[in-house]
């Protein structure tokens, strides 16, 4: 039997949706995540099902960020950022004439943002269609993740809210990808024992948790992180592999760092006469990137003295690093079969907007990586479901508290710069469940409404998002500002229902601002 | 020519010479907004001048509190507010302008206004600030890594008036691995005083993978006064365990057996962190966590 290698890639951005802005600067990172990676993964996927090459590859779509795809306002508005990329792609075509390497580029540029916008269209700009399209033949495998990426080892002592996390995130993906997802990808990779069973109530058939989290359970794992172990509550659990993520995170030694690859921080948004690309930034005009870029990486330069990036070297540079990464794992996993008799099976978790949007060729890479791949003899690359199907015994343990962030555990959704917010959320948890208990038998369809309204002021602010953005230090005042808002509506909600004095058109305000789960059930609180 | 983006100190700044209120609170992005925003308001309100009755002059030369006399002509007050608003229109702008090309499409800027006039017409949404405290006894804690817990409190009324009379309080905290806790049966116990005003403290605990209790409350007579009691916090382990056996379960039959642990199959190499010379004394408050975490000099 060969080696299996588990890719799991976790899809999600917060929930960032402003229908009351014509342009709104960090709906970008949706736009820039659809056009630099979701699409172009898409459409890796797609090419490797026409040639026939067998694979296995898994995603977990956040629920955020399937509300976000689903979303017309959003789509609409994708589409026009779409426009305006390809509008500007065209000026480049012209503007960099004299430049050979700039002028390739420039019309790559075109050439892919013109098959995504065909791609786009193809699905009526529902990509949601385009996800369960490529899981149709089971080489790619969907999963889903707790309602709205709160941190759940930080929501422990409320127990309703980390359920209504769990069965939002479970109802989110039945209802919009029509299909029970079997895995949850934890947010943050946040686990703390007795967790899994919710997940068992929930029928969740697996999850992921750290290295550590195995490596400390109650019981040392036989095969260390390389077999799924169950819990006792008889879910399913898979274990990251550190060597796979070094081998692409490491800031020295890792792929994308690759001097042929392209930089991300030099952009036409910045390196443009004003006037010139005035339309394509910032309505206020404050530069921003494009997504348009010509220079590579280059090596410890300072960002006006980068080289010209050429994308045949690029492309020949992720396919030498994606052979790389075959041989890699191939070796070991035969060291681990000598060590272990049984065939490993190695999971490799990132965030999907590592590959295209940090790391530009990084889809091309993982598409070589897999064609590749299925040529080995040793190895082949698979799915949960796949693997759980082929398992004749299984070792059960509990593993240990951990998630996958900085140093393997909390500090970096509590620390000095966010863990103001905690009060205010376990209040708000705490109130939830109140309200749920008391109006569990509500008819009055105004008082459902602002009781569904409440439920998703408080998920929106539970995203571990906030608090993370708080700790980095990036758009930290947008942050601030989406927690305060969203508890500062909760409590004026709260009060309104307690004190029966609901109004109609503010209930009605704050459905059109955030529609996130339309199809939510505030009585999951209760 | 690279230009830099605005940094949101510029950006507040013009946002308060342009008097927009509430600039304070809103992020980069939407002062962005608000200032292009405001100064289509002003070029609009520029242009209507001329056809503005002396009433509406009056209001406005107040709103923007003008010190133009009563009973000037509309003559005068056109000039005056006009004077005023180009100026404040131009407030923050000098900047920008040097770099803004001076035949800056005529259809841009139109194409812009319209957009920046559709998303006008918004409702208010003012954020009314979260309460400093809720008035309820409230003592959680939260593991933060295999050493550190996370605290934090609240209290209500009553409590609040227990403590009126002293100026410090005290936080206890117990290591309760195995035990049901009575209050006195703790393995260890620690004790720090602690400010009244405080409502939040992270604690250094010397075992991982074990279970600690909090209490909080004032000394009398040297007597320890516990008021609230925390939650149950698991400090994360940050070893491997030693097991003698091992359960496993038969996926065809459902069926569990055990087995004896086996010696370690697979050879795990871990990371290793370390320094040329030891952390010395000058460490010791609290730098040595950041030594042994990899974080200092980085």
């Amino acid at each position: 039997m060969k080696g299996k290698i588990l890719l799991m890639l976790h899809a999600h951005l917060p929930y960032v949706n402003h229908p009351d802005h014509a342009y709104f600067l960090e709906e970008n990172w949706l736009f820039e995540a659809i056009t630099e990676t979701y699409i172009p993964l898409l459409m890796a996927f797609k090419r490797l099902e026409d040639d026939n090459v067998p694979f296995g590859i898994t995603i977990s779509l956040s629920p955020p960020l399937i509300e976000m795809l689903a979303e017309h306002t959003l789509v609409d508005k994708y589409k026009r950022h779409l426009e305006s990329l390809m509008e500007l792609a065209k000026k480049e075509v012209d503007f960099t004439k004299k430049e050979p390497l700039k002028h390739e580029m420039a019309l790559k540029y075109l050439k892919d943002f013109k098959e995504e916008y065909e791609f786009f269209n193809k699905y009526n700009g529902n990509l949601l269609e385009a996800f369960k399209d490529a899981k149709k033949s089971g080489n790619v495998q969907l999963i889903t993740c707790n309602a709205t990426h709160g941190f759940l080892p930080m929501m422990k002592i409320n127990p309703k809210a980390v359920h209504a996390q769990i069965a939002i995130g479970v109802k989110a993906f039945e209802t919009r990808m029509e299909d029970h997802p079997n895995g949850m990808w934890l947010a943050e990779s946040g686990y703390y024992p007795g967790l899994d069973k919710e997940l068992a109530m929930q029928d969740i058939n697996f999850f992921f948790v750290d290295s550590h989290g195995l490596w400390y359970a109650d019981v040392p794992p036989h095969y260390d992180v390389y077999r799924p172990v169950m819990t006792p509550s008889g879910v399913f659990v898979f274990a990251r592999d550190p060597e796979s993520s070094e081998q692409i995170w490491s800031a020295q030694l890792g792929y994308p760092g690759d001097w042929n690859y392209r930089e991300f921080y030099r952009d036409v948004g910045f390196d443009r006469p004003f006037d010139y690309i005035r339309p394509y930034i910032d309505p206020s005009g404050v530069r921003i990137n494009t997504g348009i870029k010509y220079h590579k990486i280059t090596g410890n330069v300072p960002l006006g003295e980068k080289a010209l990036y050429d994308p045949q070297m690029g492309l020949q540079t992720a396919l030498t690093h994606a052979k790389d990464f075959v041989q890699k794992k191939s070796s070991q996993v035969r060291r681990l079969k000598e060590q272990m008799d049984i065939e490993p099976i190695i999971v490799a978790p990132f965030d999907a907007e590592l590959f295209g949007h940090w790391w530009y060729e990084g889809p091309k890479f993982l598409e070589f990586f897999l064609r590749e791949a299925s040529k080995s003899d040793v190895l082949e690359s698979s799915t949960p479901d796949k693997v759980l199907d082929s398992l004749d015994d299984v070792q059960i343990l509990t593993p240990a508290a951990s998630s996958w962030g900085a140093n393997g555990y909390n500090e970096t959704w509590v620390n000095g710069s966010n863990d103001w917010i905690y009060p205010h959320l376990h209040e708000a948890e705490e109130r939830m469940h109140e309200l749920a208990s008391q109006y569990l038998n509500a008819s009055d369809s105004l008082y459902i409404r602002a009781l569904n309204m409440c439920a998703r002021e408080l998920l929106l602010a539970e995203s571990s998002d906030w608090a993370f953005i708080m700790t980095t230090g990036t758009s930290v005042e947008y942050a601030v500002n989406r927690t305060n808002t969203h508890l500062s509506r909760f409590l004026e909600i709260y009060d309104a229902i307690k004190s029966h004095n609901i109004d109609e058109k503010k209930i009605e305000l704050y459905e059109w601002l955030d529609p996130i789960f339309p199809y939510i059930d505030y009585r999951v609180y209760a | 020519m690279m230009k830099e983006e605005k940094t949101i100190r510029q950006l507040k700044k013009e946002a308060m010479l342009l008097k927009i209120k509430g600039y304070y609170n809103m992020t980069k992005s939407e002062l962005a907004e608000v200032i292009s925003r405001r100064r289509m308001e002003l070029s609009k309100k520029i242009r209507e001048l001329d056809k503005m009755e002396l009433d509406e002059l009056r209001k406005l030369s107040r709103e923007f509190d003008l010190k133009i006399p009563w009973k000037s002509t509309r003559n005068t007050f056109i000039k005056k507010v006009r004077e005023f608003l180009e100026n404040l229109k131009l407030s923050g702008e000098a900047e920008e302008q040097r770099s803004e090309s001076p035949n800056l499409s005529r259809q841009n800027v139109s194409s812009f206004e319209t957009e920046v006039s559709q998303s006008i017409e918004k409702p208010s949404q003012k954020i009314s600030p979260l309460p400093s405290t809720y008035f309820k006894d409230k003592f959680f804690g939260f593991e933060v890594n295999p050493n550190w817990i996370y605290f934090y409190w609240d209290f209500s009324n009553k409590t609040l008036d227990l403590i009126k009379n002293h100026l410090t309080l005290t936080l206890r905290v117990y290591d309760v691995t195995y035990i049901e806790f009575n209050g006195t049966n703790a393995h260890r116990t620690f004790e720090m005083e602690i400010d009244k005003n405080t409502r939040k403290y992270y604690i250094f605990v010397p075992q991982s993978g074990a279970d600690y209790i909090a209490e909080i409350g004032y000394k009398e007579n040297n007597r320890f006064m516990p008021l609230l009691r925390s939650n149950l916090v698991s400090t994360p382990p940050s070893s491997a365990k030693i097991a003698q056996m091992e359960l496993w379960m038969d996926l065809k039959t459902r069926r569990k057996f055990t087995e004896m642990s086996p010696s370690r199959r697979v050879l795990r190499i871990e990371k290793l962190t370390g320094l040329s010379s030891m952390p010395t004394s000058q460490f010791k408050s609290g730098g040595a966590f950041f030594v042994l975490s990899g974080r200092r000099g980085s």
